[in-house]
């Protein structure tokens, strides 16, 4: 028997561009894909990040629905992710923390992640790059998103 | 080519300074459409749920 509390939140999209879930708590979550394929210079290549409008509360089950949706969105194996958190703002750690645990809780090694750190004067940026190891374009992309890492920023 | 040496170089930038206006547009119950048409952020749902 699976617990209400196990179960992720009810994901709606809005007006085709962001997901929104409210809480048992009435947080309102946005979460949202940026699509950076062209900037990127490969196809499929997504950022991804979430925002609470108020104040949030511990909610084991916002980490449930914030995996519900990169699991479902890890489903095109020819979609890729980067994640990226600016450390300036100590809750994007926890998100680049969130991510970690999120990676590690799957335990789906068909999705392979590499982390990347790049400091400037201005900003302290933490990325991982998620890709299908099946993705037909892997080896491009991953030499791509190092080529992102070298240049810095 | 400048343009897109430029563009290349400051990916990661573009990213974070897009989220921080992305989340103070949310934060402040702002319009999502004109932050991205303001800044070029092409917001996808490549995960099909449904509308609200």
């Amino acid at each position: 028997m699976v617990l209400n509390s196990q179960l992720p939140y009810n994901i709606v999209q809005t007006d085709n561009l962001t997901y929104m879930f409210i809480t048992q708590s009435g947080v309102v979550y946005t979460a949202y894909f940026i699509d950076i394929s062209e900037v990127f210079g490969a196809n499929s290549v997504y950022t991804f990040s979430f925002e609470a409008a108020g104040k949030t509360v511990k909610d084991e089950r916002v980490r449930i629905t914030i995996i519900q949706i990169l699991s479902d969105f890890f489903q095109t194996i020819r979609n890729s992710l980067i994640v990226i958190c600016d450390s300036c703002d100590s809750r994007e750690k926890s998100r680049f923390k969130l991510f970690q645990k999120w990676y590690e809780a799957t335990n789906n090694f068909s999705i392979e992640k590499i982390d990347v750190s790049i400091d400037s004067e201005e900003y302290n940026i933490r990325s991982s790059l998620l890709i299908p190891k099946t993705h037909p374009q892997a080896r491009e992309i991953k030499e791509l998103f190092d080529e992102w890492t070298k240049m810095g920023i | 080519m400048k343009t897109q040496e430029k563009k290349k170089l400051h990916i990661f930038q573009k990213i974070v300074e897009d989220k921080r206006a992305i989340r103070e547009c949310i934060q402040t119950n702002g319009d999502l459409k004109k932050l991205a048409k303001k800044r070029g952020i092409k917001f996808a749902t490549p995960v099909q749920y449904c509308s609200d």
